[in-house]
């Protein structure tokens, strides 16, 4: 157990070093910061001094071992468009995102897994037929069509919910939550089932499919002749046994969450993460694209790990056979 | 901008290999392979459909009523017409048209055009970096194997909408604006042929693996034949059938993505739309009625992709020998 912890973490840190390279090296492709923040009219002098206090004359490994030191930290510089403090933009968008991620990731397990167990069970039922084909075309749907007709329905052709935006936020400390008003909920709801779904028809399918093979296996036979309960077999034997690969899969999903929240937010204008990026993006502000690259590295290094140490928990053989090998 | 007409993508080799191709092709859709597509309507509708927009995709000048990119021809008279059906509606422009008075079913099979033209090019730079890694992985192993499946690794945690982004981002701070409208299409290849060549490198080692052990690549060793022969002459042949699979479904993943990222404003500039970029003009529309400029691009594209994907789907259980 332990050994596998630390070879998880040393990956993890290498897929860390990697990416903040990777965000260094931006820095590398634009022009000389010095005229950006100086203007034309700046002496020689000047420009030398501001060099030496960026610590732009350093050698390169320097300047990234300072870069990484700050990472930590947290600091990550300026903005180059905005002009303010990229650690206090991201702490100030990061709440938008994060809600919108966790309620998007619960409505496509609670939805998603019960429908998989239900379509996995009774396959040639009607709702089944229903079901998959709605899934078929939720697959083949891309997300931001998804939200311009959750607009169109909801909002233009109903006028029964805001299109665009947060509203009916609470301050809690420095956290502005949209999750404590039914105004915050109405703002919330769209963007929310817009991100879910792709995930709820991914889930829903992977479940099935699991299911359907678990449900062949010879242990459920056995336990079908031993009369147990139906409803234990399929929750307790069957259900159980899918749920290592469905893990996995929802750890990876989350991670792509957070990249689809992008477009979300682009179609919502949802105040987030991701509208900071994408007008980054459209400016060039490499502050907040390598500070944004880093920050998505280590919410996907960190949901890896957890994931990892959540097959431990599903997963007994696991747990003995490491213990076998290490005796 | 010509289409490309995309064949097998195989490296030059001598005519022996072709005939050989093509054998193996005709013994593949004399057999097991062909049979399951006739007996499943839906997956012949699916080709029907595919092929039937590949036609007008490639065809689009004499196809669509009207050309787009003549701008002689756009009148803004013609501005904001409902489709041919609803009232208002003129029988010329069936499916509406425009802020600016372009017809939107041309608009559409132009765009088509575009979103084809990427998705193809980004698969197939994909298949061939992918293919051409995964051979190398699996055949050599060692430091090579370790140093391209780390990458990979690296790189499968990340979304592929995350990487195209990023490649994008990179790519419009370091080119100048003009440079950026001339290069956009290659760059969002690119980014997409990056985001995608993961799962065809993984492939194509697993199966590397299985076959490098066989009797016949041993023997070819024996008789001394070069490693990079034995690989394309012998290994890759062997392997084509997953990387067919893999490169359909990623076809639809492509246009998906070259959609998206034309959606979000970072993608193929307006001057030539893709399906995307039309969905994105229309967007701004859509508050004030004007539904049409972006749900038929929207139906089109999900059409496109629903067809490509059940292609994908029925080629992945009629290669898999464990189905049949």
């Amino acid at each position: 157990m332990l050994d596998f912890i630390v070879q998880r973490l040393v990956q993890a840190v290498f897929v860390m070093l990697t990416v903040a390279m990777i965000s260094f090296s931006l820095f590398q492709f634009v022009g000389d910061p010095v005229n950006n923040m100086l203007g034309p009219e700046a002496t020689a002098e000047q420009r030398l001094a501001a060099r030496e206090t960026l610590g732009l004359n350093d050698p390169i490994p320097v300047q990234f071992t300072k870069w990484v030191g700050n990472a930590v930290q947290g600091e990550f510089g300026q903005s180059y468009r905005m002009g303010r403090p990229v650690s206090d933009l991201i702490a100030q968008r990061l709440p938008a995102t994060l809600e919108l991620v966790a309620v998007s990731a619960l409505i496509a397990v609670f939805v998603g897994v019960p429908m998989g167990v239900y379509t996995g069970l009774k396959r040639n039922s009607f709702l089944s037929k229903i079901f998959l084909t709605v899934s078929l075309i939720g697959i083949s749907l891309p997300t931001f069509l998804i939200g311009i007709l959750l607009i169109l329905l909801f909002g233009v052709t109903l006028g029964w919910l805001p299109t665009f935006g947060r509203g009916g936020l609470t301050n809690i400390g420095n956290w502005e939550t949209s999750l404590l008003t039914a105004r915050g909920w109405s703002h919330l709801i769209l963007p929310a089932i817009t991100l879910a779904l792709f995930q709820l028809t991914l889930i829903m399918r992977l479940v099935r499919a699991e299911m359907l093979e678990v449900l062949r296996t010879d242990y459920i036979k056995f336990a079908k002749a031993r009369g147990l309960r139906q409803r234990s077999i399929n929750f307790g034997h069957a259900l159980k046994n899918t749920l290592v690969p469905v893990i996995t899969i929802m750890g990876l999903q989350i991670g792509a969450l957070l990249a689809f929240s992008i477009i979300t937010e682009t179609v919502f204008q949802w105040p987030g993460m991701g509208l900071l990026i994408i007008q980054a993006i459209n400016f060039g502000d490499i502050p907040i694209m390598s500070s944004y690259l880093v920050l998505v590295a280590l919410f996907f290094v960190i949901i890896n790990l957890v994931v990892d140490l959540l097959y431990y928990v599903v997963d007994p053989r696991l747990r003995i056979e490491r213990t076998a090998g290490a005796h | 901008m010509q289409p490309t007409r995309t064949s097998p993508d195989m490296p030059a080799s001598s005519p022996r290999m072709w005939r050989r191709f093509y054998e193996n092709t005709k013994g593949f859709f004399d057999g097991d392979v062909f049979y399951s597509f006739s007996r499943s309507p839906l997956t012949i509708l699916a080709f029907v459909i595919t092929m039937a927009m590949f036609f007008a995709a490639i065809f689009a000048p004499w196809v669509a009523p009207y050309d787009t990119y003549d701008l002689r021809s756009l009148n803004l008279m013609d501005a904001y017409k409902p489709p041919a059906w609803s009232p208002g509606g003129e029988a010329e422009y069936l499916l509406g048209t425009d802020d600016q008075g372009r017809d939107v079913l041309s608009a559409i099979i132009f765009g088509l055009r575009i979103s084809l033209l990427v998705g193809f090019s980004g698969v197939i730079l994909a298949a061939l970096v992918g293919t051409i890694m995964g051979l190398l992985s699996g055949y050599f192993g060692g430091w090579i194997d370790a140093v391209i499946m780390r990458i990979a690794d690296v790189q499968l945690t990340f979304p592929a909408i995350l990487i195209a982004l990023m490649i994008d981002g990179i790519a419009s701070t370091m080119m100048s604006s003009q440079a950026r409208a001339d290069f956009k299409i290659y760059v969002i290849i690119l980014a997409i042929a990056a985001s995608l060549w993961v799962n065809f490198a993984r492939t194509v080692r697993g199966s590397t693996l299985v076959e490098k052990n066989k009797e016949y690549v041993q023997a070819a060793k024996v008789i001394g034949i070069h490693p990079l022969l034995i690989m394309i002459r012998h290994v890759l042949p062997n392997v084509m059938g997953p990387v067919l699979v893999i490169a359909t479904l990623s076809l639809a993943v492509a246009i998906l993505t070259e959609a998206t990222l034309s959606f979000l404003g970072v993608g193929v500039p307006p001057t030539n739309p893709s399906l995307g970029t039309l969905i994105r003009i229309g967007n701004d529309f859509l508050f004030s009625g004007e539904w049409w400029m972006s749900i038929f691009p929207g139906v089109m594209l999900v059409i496109l992709v629903l067809a490509v994907n059940l292609l994908g789907d029925w080629l992945r259980d009629a290669l898999n020998p464990k189905l049949r």
